[in-house]
C-alpha cells in the first residue's frame, strides 16, 4: 500500500477508536445543527415544494460545509497536534516518508471522516425535510454537485492549513492561530451564504465549478506552503 | 572497515548557547557504540542531528555517508527507539506493528510481527490497546517496532530505562545478538554504565558539548592510570595500624575500610609498595585482589575533572 494511504488509514482507525472525541463532535453537531435548522424546517411545513427545496438547499450549503469544516478542526487536533504532544511524531519523522507525504496522509485521514460526517449531516437534513413535508424532498442538482465536489475540497483545505500550522508552530501559538483560522473559515462561509441568501450570488453549476477550482487552487497553495516545513521546526516546537 | 556513522566537527547552538562544540567520532559497521554523558551534555542533540531531526550549525553528521534529513532511502536502513516509544495508545500492539511494517514496506508482515511479539513475550497481548500496557511492556513493544524492518543500524536512547532486570537482560542479549549474528550496528545512549560496560565495544563520554573520552572500555581502564586494590588482613583488628602505614605511601590516594581489611586507590598500577610496607610493619596479609576499574569509576573521574 502507498505509504501516504498507510498514514491516512492509521488516522482513520485512531479516529474511529476515539469514542470520547466522536461523542463530543456528535453533541456539537446536534446542538449547532439543531439550533440552525429545526426552526427553519418547521416554518415551511405548510410551504410549497419549491420553497421547501430552496430552504433545504440553503441549509445544506451552510450547515454541511460548516459542520464538515468543524469536524476537520476537531479531528485534526488528534492527527497533528496530538502526535506532537504524544511524542510519536519524532519516530514517524525517522521513517522513510518525506515530510510532505506525512502531512498529506494525515490530511486525507482526517478529511475522509470529516466528509463522512458532512454527508451524514446532509442525509439528516434531507430526512428532516421529508418528515416536515408530505412529499419527497430532495436537494437540487446544483446542491448535490456542491456537496460532492466543493465540500470535500474545502474540508481538505481547512484540515491542510490547520495541520500545517500545527506542525509548524508551538503549543501556545497553535492555541491562538487555530481559533483564528477556524473563525476565519466559518466567517468566509457565512459571508458567502449571506450573498446567496440576498440574491447577490445565484447558485448554479458555473458557481459550483468556480468554487471547486478556487478550492483546488487554495489546496495547491497550502501544499506549496508545506515546503517551508522541516523536521527541525517540528522537533523544536515539541511540548 | 566501513563507517556506518561519521560525525565530524559537529557544532550546534540553541538560543546562542553552544550545545555541541565540535565533536567528532566514527562508528564502524557491526560495532555496539556506547554514548554516555549526563543530562544536558548534548547526547540527545547529537542523536537528533544524526537522525536528521535537527540541522547542524556546522560540521557533518552522516549515516551511511548521507545526511538522514534529506535521504529517504537511507532512513529506511535505520531503526530508532527514542525516549518516546513511537506507539499509539488507541491502537493495539498488533495494529501498531502493522502500521510501521506497512510504512517501511516489509514483505513478510504477518510472519515478522508474530516473530517479534513472541520474542518480546507479548503474543497474548497482541490485541490489547497499547494505552493499557505497563511502561515496561510499552518499551518492549517499542524495541520490537524499532527492529521490525531489520535495520542495518539501530539508534537506542535509554532502551532499558523502564524495564525490570529480566527484561533488561533480554534487551542486552538482543543487542548482542543483533550486532553479532545480524551484523547490525548499534548506537546506544544510556545512563546504565554497567550495561554499556557489558555490551559496548567502544564508548564516548560527552560532557558540556565536547567528547571527554573515546575508546574501548578496556583501553579506558588501562589508560586511566588508577588502580584499586583490596587487601584482606589475617587479623582484621590491625586495620588502623595498616591505615597509618599505607597513608605514608605517596601513590596511595584513597583508603577505605572494608570487611576484614581495607581497599586503597593507587595513582599507578603497582601494589608492591603497599604490600612491602605492610610486611615490614609485621601486618599479616591474607589476600590481595587488584580490581579492574569499572566504567562507572572512569565516568565519575571524567565528570569530576570537568567539575
Amino acid at each position: 500500500m502507498n505509504p501516504i494511504l498507510v498514514v491516512a488509514k492509521k488516522e482513520m482507525k485512531q479516529i474511529a477508536k476515539n469514542r470520547s472525541m466522536l461523542i463530543g463532535i456528535v453533541l456539537f453537531m446536534g446542538v449547532f445543527g439543531g439550533m440552525t435548522s429545526i426552526g427553519a424546517i418547521l416554518s415551511v411545513i405548510e410551504g410549497d415544494a419549491e420553497s421547501i427545496v430552496a430552504l433545504l438547499d440553503s441549509l445544506m450549503m451552510y450547515l454541511v460545509l460548516v459542520l464538515g469544516v468543524f469536524s476537520g478542526y476537531f479531528l485534526s487536533s488528534q492527527a497533528f497536534l496530538g502526535e506532537k504532544t504524544g511524542g510519536t511524531i519524532e519516530t514517524l519523522l525517522c521513517s522513510p516518508l518525506p515530510l510532505r507525504d506525512i502531512w498529506l496522509g494525515k490530511v486525507i485521514g482526517v478529511m475522509i471522516p470529516s466528509y463522512a460526517i458532512a454527508l451524514l449531516i446532509a442525509g439528516i437534513l434531507v430526512a428532516l425535510s421529508n418528515t416536515a413535508a408530505d412529499f419527497l424532498v430532495l436537494p437540487s442538482v446544483v446542491m448535490i454537485l456542491f456537496i460532492l465536489a466543493v465540500v470535500p475540497v474545502y474540508i481538505a483545505c481547512a484540515v491542510g492549513i490547520l495541520g500545517f500550522v500545527q506542525l509548524l508552530l508551538g503549543m501556545k501559538e497553535n492555541q491562538i492561530i487555530n481559533i483564528v483560522l477556524i473563525i476565519g473559515f466559518i466567517a468566509a462561509i457565512s459571508v458567502f451564504d449571506s450573498f446567496v441568501t440576498e440574491g447577490l450570488i445565484v447558485m448554479s453549476a458555473a458557481v459550483v465549478g468556480a468554487m471547486f477550482i478556487l478550492g483546488i487552487l487554495l489546496l495547491g497553495i497550502i501544499g506549496y506552503m508545506t515546503r517551508i516545513l522541516n523536521r527541525e521546526k517540528i522537533v523544536t516546537t515539541l511540548p | 572497515m566501513e563507517n556506518v556513522v561519521s560525525v565530524l566537527n559537529l557544532k550546534k547552538t540553541f538560543d546562542k548557547k553552544p550545545v555541541l562544540s565540535g565533536i567528532s567520532f566514527d562508528v564502524p559497521r557491526g560495532e555496539i557504540f556506547g554514548f554516555l554523558g549526563p543530562n544536558g551534555s548534548g547526547k540527545t542533540t547529537t542523536i537528533r542531528i544524526l537522525l536528521g531531526l535537527l540541522r547542524p550549525d556546522s560540521g557533518s553528521a552522516l549515516v551511511f555517508e548521507q545526511p538522514l534529513e534529506t535521504s529517504d532511502k537511507t532512513r529506511a536502513r535505520v531503526g530508532v527507539l527514542l525516549e518516546n516509544n513511537g506507539l499509539f495508545d488507541k491502537l493495539t500492539a498488533y495494529e501498531n506493528l502493522k502500521y510501521y511494517a506497512e510504512l517501511y514496506g516489509i514483505p513478510d508482515v504477518e510472519e515478522r510481527i508474530r516473530e517479534l511479539l513472541a520474542f518480546t513475550d507479548l503474543t497474548s497481548r497482541k490485541d490489547t490497546l497499547v494505552g493499557t500496557f505497563s511502561t515496561g511492556m510499552k518499551r518492549k513493544l517499542g524495541i520490537a517496532r524499532a527492529i521490525l524492518h531489520r535495520p542495518e543500524v539501530l539508534f537506542l536512547d535509554e532502551p532499558t530505562s523502564t524495564l525490570d532486570p529480566e527484561a533488561q537482560k533480554m534487551v542486552r542479549d538482543l543487542i548482542v545478538h543483533l550486532s553479532g549474528d545480524e551484523s547490525m550496528t548499534v548506537f546506544l545512549s544510556s545512563h546504565n554504565l554497567d550495561e554499556v560496560q557489558k555490551i559496548c565495544s567502544r564508548v564516548a563520554i560527552l560532557h558540556g558539548g565536547t567528547i571527554k573520552a573515546l575508546d574501548s572500555v578496556e583501553n579506558l581502564r588501562k589508560n586511566s592510570g588508577v588502580t584499586n586494590v583490596r587487601i584482606t588482613l589475617s587479623d582484621s583488628s590491625q586495620v588502623n595500624e595498616a591505615r597509618s602505614v599505607v597513608s605514608k605511601i605517596p601513590t596511595v590516594t584513597d583508603f577505605k575500610e572494608i570487611e576484614e581489611g581495607f581497599s586503597v586507590t593507587l595513582s599507578d598500577s603497582s601494589a608492591s609498595p603497599v604490600i612491602s610496607g605492610l610486611c615490614s610493619a609485621g601486618i599479616a596479609i591474607e589476600e590481595v585482589v587488584k580490581d579492574k576499574r569499572s566504567l562507572e569509576d572512569i565516568y565519575i573521574d571524567v565528570m569530576r575533572e570537568e567539575a
